[in-house]
């Protein structure tokens, strides 16, 4: 468990956080996912994004976007959004000592960044025993591979690597959003 | 529904790496673009459980005999009389053979020019588009009995390019390790340099640390550990950048406590008053 305090009208409070890191490579729909489901104006570190990166899109999360979910009074899900460029930097070390789940965004129909999604993965397999869900973005989008050979690109095509769970998710819907965080607490 | 894209987003060795890794059986069809400046080539290779079986720049399964004729090995008549013969869903190759026409040595050769030449040119291709067909004939008469598995045409396609640009973005990161991924020593040929970098793959240096050890060109590293990585010999872990970027965060595998039940009970509940009724999960 992890206990936050917080001194409300009643004094001191215990407030149970939960942190969930959304994670991917650019494009992949991490900043909407926490949009779609913040109670919060997500704080976003979003800069103009820089060669590569703009011509997919103007901007990119440099930092971290942050969103959260209250659940009562005492229960909270804080989101946290890594930024698409893969820069290993120092708040991946945050982040790894303090999130208890991972959900890994990746793009169906952007297979240019599956190397990069790889590389996300085997970077959580090899650092942290925190449960990881990954979710596949944009699948009705045009030239989007199959979940399942997204799976193998990944490099969970052996049968002797473990698979973590897949879901379909569709970023910009909360619904959508809240079942691919349900798939993640299954794990937990 | 086939795999396609160009090769510019999943490159050649990507593809032939995905192919073994899921042991994708169908055809895959390496082309230029129509308005490459490069000399326009189609290349059109057979996979078995992500083994090559076969490969030709045709799809009228005349190939392996055009290459005997070529050669005067076996006369054309006599050839296509054979071919007739050649008993159903049996590699020509393997036919001839067993009829004294081949050697052992020949069918090498054909392969070896077939498969091993031909798609290593492949790599020079700067983009193109592929497609993976599953669901297709065996190409039974463009078989030679010989098989290899995908990536082992990869690092003899890679050690000879030239021109790394369109894969730069791909290469691993100068602050990666390298974890090898295979048990005790490796059956695949690797060169001197392959098999100087092989002996880092322990994950505890980053690129650029060994770059230095070796006293090599980082750029250089990085070419033969993307090298590694395609063959299927190694997977790139990055190292955490320190706040003052001069080191590496010292990591270990961490175990997160996990939210007591009550939370989760609670968030569960409060999540499927939002959650969609179907969704589609696979694990």
């Amino acid at each position: 468990m992890v206990f936050s305090f917080a001194y409300g009208s009643v004094g001191w409070e215990f407030m149970e956080v939960m942190r969930l890191v959304v994670t991917g490579p650019v494009g992949a729909g991490k900043s909407t996912f926490i949009r779609s489901i913040s109670e919060i104006d997500v704080v976003d570190t979003d800069r103009d994004a820089t060669d590569e990166t703009s011509q997919l899109k103007k901007k990119t999360t440099v930092a971290m976007d942050f969103g959260r979910v209250n659940m009562g009074e005492d229960m909270a899900l804080h989101l946290y959004g890594t930024p698409g460029q893969s820069r290993f930097d120092f708040m991946w070390d945050v982040l790894i000592r303090k999130a208890h789940a991972y959900i890994l965004l990746v793009p169906a129909n952007r297979p240019g960044e599956f190397r990069n999604a790889r590389v996300i993965s085997n970077f959580m397999r090899q650092r942290t025993k925190a449960p990881m869900v990954i979710g596949f973005t944009h699948l009705d989008c045009p030239g989007a591979w199959t979940m399942e050979n997204m799976a193998i690109a990944l490099g969970y095509g052996s049968p002797l690597i473990k698979r973590p769970a897949m879901v379909e998710v569709n970023p910009t819907e909360s619904m959508s959003v809240a079942t691919a965080i349900m798939a993640l607490i299954e794990h937990l | 529904m086939p795999v396609s894209g160009y090769l510019s987003n999943f490159s050649l060795s990507e593809v032939l790496q995905f192919a073994q890794e899921g042991n994708k059986t169908g055809l895959l069809t390496i082309q230029s673009l129509p308005n490459s400046t490069q000399e326009f080539r189609r290349y059109f290779i057979w996979l078995n459980q992500g083994r090559i079986i076969a490969a030709a720049d045709r799809t009228d399964y005349q190939g392996l005999a055009t290459m005997i004729i070529q050669r005067k090995w076996i006369a054309e008549l006599e050839l296509r009389s054979l071919i007739q013969q050649c008993p159903l869903r049996t590699p020509l190759g393997i036919y001839l053979k067993s009829q004294n026409l081949l050697s052992a040595e020949q069918m090498k050769m054909l392969f070896s020019v077939q498969i091993i030449r031909q798609i290593c040119a492949l790599f020079e291709l700067i983009d193109g588009s592929f497609q993976l067909k599953t669901n297709v004939q065996m190409p039974y008469l463009e078989m030679t009995g010989i098989n290899i598995p995908a990536t082992d045409v990869t690092l003899p396609g890679l050690r000879n390019l030239k021109n790394w640009s369109a894969l730069q973005e791909k290469l691993p990161q100068s602050m990666s390790g390298l974890l090898g991924t295979v048990e005790g020593p490796t059956t695949i040929q690797l060169n001197a340099q392959e098999r100087q970098l092989w002996e880092f793959t322990n994950g505890q240096m980053t690129i650029a640390e060994i770059a230095k050890e070796l006293d090599r060109p980082i750029e250089s590293i990085r070419q033969i550990a993307f090298c590694l990585t395609v063959a299927g010999l190694a997977e790139e872990i990055p190292f955490i950048r320190a706040e003052s970027n001069t080191e590496n965060v010292e990591l270990q595998t961490i175990s997160p406590q996990i939210p007591s039940s009550a939370f989760l009970k609670h968030m569960k509940g409060f999540l499927k008053k939002q959650a969609k009724p179907e969704s589609t999960v696979v694990s």
